[in-house]
Order: structure tokens, then C-alpha cells, then sequence
């Protein structure tokens, strides 16, 4: 059977403005400073929508997102202040693109990064899910990202890209 | 017009956690001026692989590290892909963690509760398990640990969070 010329997918989705941060841990004393920071942005009750962290033998690196507006909060913890400067990298005004479904497929990943090369997005992260992929470039280019992206994906008619038009906030008890 | 959600539980509803072991982490470093060519090598495993497991990725400088996440018995397959479909001066390199454990979660609302990360990542912690690789978005939570440590994780995570089970 032929390839289909255009993968079909199931929608796009893009998150509200974010900010990018990245830790790249140079000692394990680090790296418990890290699982304190997560503590320290729940007792803040400070959501953490996008994760990924990787320690292989080469390097330790996480990145995260959180709302722009959460960014003071974030930079003030005693556990982030004590991450070397050169260790930490912050992005401003990122936002998530979240294509599904990806049904586990090299092909549908494959696309996504090209589209990504081609045409220049920057990349900060990216994580599959159970069914979606996720990646985080600049805020003002997740327009710019859909259309390109449907040149080579096939959105149901008149699908436009999800845009969160309200926000879930979990309140302290 | 805002609309305020009250939501509070005691212990963290899941969907389930489902573990997988004994699988391979594949670390591919891959410079900018590769990204095509390993993009369309990635395709080519699409033939002989039907499946991933995760895959995460970081910017680094002038590139990305990718991280993939698949059965142990593919490992000589995406060898096989990138050594004869990569031309020799392509400066991408991959690297492989084998064997690693996963456990994978899901549960409601996931990225948009604060605590759900910190839930997860303390019960492991407590017990000094460390993450190889971790992606967390939309609603899921994959977490790769090494080798044989992935019951042990298990355990941990299903006292941390609920299952709800229909009665």
C-alpha cells in the first residue's frame, strides 16, 4: 500500500505563554536541589505542565515549564538561587505545540523535526505522551508552526488549533 | 469571567501505572545541520519498528539530544539504520543505556494541577531512586529507571497514588 502523502492526525494544540526554564545539574548535590525546587513550586502551588529531564552518563539536564507570570516566584526559591548561573538557562515567552495522536509512530516524529529544521522553529524540548507529542518553541511562532505543520499533516476539516481559552487552577485547601 | 474549579483529594487518582522493563534508552546527539538527515533515518525505522516507547528531546548548543525509548530488540535495528543510512562525515552519534525500566502514568488534568511532578518524583526519591530519562506532558508521566529498579518504583508509586477500582 502506498504511503499516504499527508500523515493524519487528530489536532493541534497550543498551550497559553509559558516560560522555558533548563537546568543542567553539575553534581549529585544538584540534583537534590532539583527534587527540592519541585517541592518548593508545589508549596507555592506553582503547575508544572511540561517536564522532561535526562541523566545519562554524559550530562544531567532538565527542562520545565511554568506560567509566565510564575517566573519571580520560580527564580526566588532558595533551592533554584543555589543552581550556578552557568548551570541554568531561561526562556521567556515559549509556548507549547501539542500534535496527536502519534500512535507511537518514527514516521509522524520524523515530519515534526523536519518541519522544525526547514523551516528554522527553535526547539527547547519536546516529550511524547500517551498519545500526543509536545514541543516547546517561541510563543509568537505556534502560528506560524500550525500552518507549516499542515502542509505535511492532515487536521480534520475545519479543525483550527486548540487554544486554552480558559485556565484550570487546583486551589489550596 | 472567571470560572474557579474547587478539586482536592487526599491521595492522587491515576488511571493506572503500567510498567514495562527491560528496555533500551537510545541517546541521540544530533547537530543542527543533521537534524534532516537523522529525521529521515528515524523515518526509515518506521518500516521494522512499529512502535516507541517515549521519545524526549533537549536543545543543546548548535543541536538536540534525543532520547529514545524502545524494546531491547530493536537496538541492532536502529544500529543497523544509522550506520548505513547516515553518510560517514554526518556527525550525529548515538549511544545506548540498556537495559532501563519504565513506568508510565496517566491521570486527569495532569498539566494543569500543580503537585502532580512533585508527588511522583519524591516517592522515588526518598528511596534514592534517581531518573534516567523522564517526559512529562498533557496528561502522562514516563519515567525511565535503571535496570531492575523499575518493581521497586512500582511499589512506590502505587502507595503514593490511587488506582480507583470499580467496586
Amino acid at each position: 500500500m502506498d504511503r499516504p502523502e499527508k500523515i493524519r492526525i487528530g489536532g493541534i494544540k497550543f498551550s497559553q505563554e509559558l516560560v522555558h526554564v533548563t537546568i543542567c545539574p553539575s553534581s549529585s548535590t544538584d540534583i537534590s536541589h532539583l527534587n527540592h525546587l519541585l517541592q518548593q513550586l508545589a508549596e507555592k502551588t506553582i503547575n508544572i505542565p511540561f517536564l522532561c529531564h535526562s541523566n545519562t552518563k554524559h550530562s544531567s539536564k532538565t527542562s520545565f515549564c511554568v506560567e509566565t507570570n510564575y517566573l519571580n516566584e520560580v527564580v526566588a526559591t532558595d533551592s533554584f538561587t543555589a543552581f550556578p548561573a552557568k548551570d541554568v538557562k531561561i526562556i521567556p515567552s515559549v509556548g507549547t505545540c501539542t500534535i496527536f495522536p502519534h500512535k507511537y509512530s518514527f514516521l509522524f516524529v520524523s515530519q515534526i523535526l523536519k518541519v522544525i529544521e526547514t523551516f528554522n522553529f527553535p526547539l527547547y524540548s519536546l516529550s511524547t505522551s500517551i498519545s500526543a507529542l509536545a514541543l516547546n518553541t517561541d510563543f509568537h511562532l505556534l502560528d506560524q508552526l500550525a500552518e507549516k505543520l499542515v502542509t505535511i499533516m492532515e487536521l480534520p476539516e475545519n479543525h483550527a488549533p486548540f487554544r486554552q481559552e480558559f485556565v484550570l487552577k487546583q486551589l489550596q485547601q | 469571567m472567571e470560572t474557579i474549579a474547587v478539586y482536592w483529594e487526599e491521595r492522587i487518582k491515576v488511571y493506572g501505572i503500567t510498567p514495562k522493563y527491560g528496555l533500551a534508552l537510545a541517546t541521540i546527539n544530533i547537530p543542527r545541520s543533521e537534524l534532516t538527515a537523522t529525521a529521515e533515518t528515524l523515518a526509515e525505522l518506521e518500516k521494522t519498528i512499529n512502535r516507541f516507547e517515549l521519545i524526549t528531546a533537549h536543545s543543546i548548543d548548535d543541536g538536540i539530544d534525543l532520547h529514545l525509548l524502545i524494546e531491547i530488540s530493536h537496538v541492532d535495528t536502529i544500529r543497523s539504520a544509522f550506520l548505513t543510512l547516515l553518510p560517514a562525515e554526518n556527525k550525529t552519534q548515538i549511544s545506548y543505556t540498556t537495559p532501563v525500566d519504565l513506568l508510565y502514568l496517566h491521570g486527569p488534568h495532569f498539566q494543569d494541577r500543580f503537585g502532580i511532578l512533585n508527588a511522583t518524583l519524591s516517592a522515588l526519591s526518598k528511596h534514592q531512586i534517581e531518573l534516567v530519562c523522564s517526559g512529562c506532558a498533557g496528561t502522562s508521566m514516563y519515567l525511565v529507571l535503571q535496570d531492575g529498579i523499575g518493581p521497586q518504583g512500582l511499589k512506590l508509586l502505587r502507595d503514593a497514588f490511587l488506582i480507583p477500582t470499580s467496586c
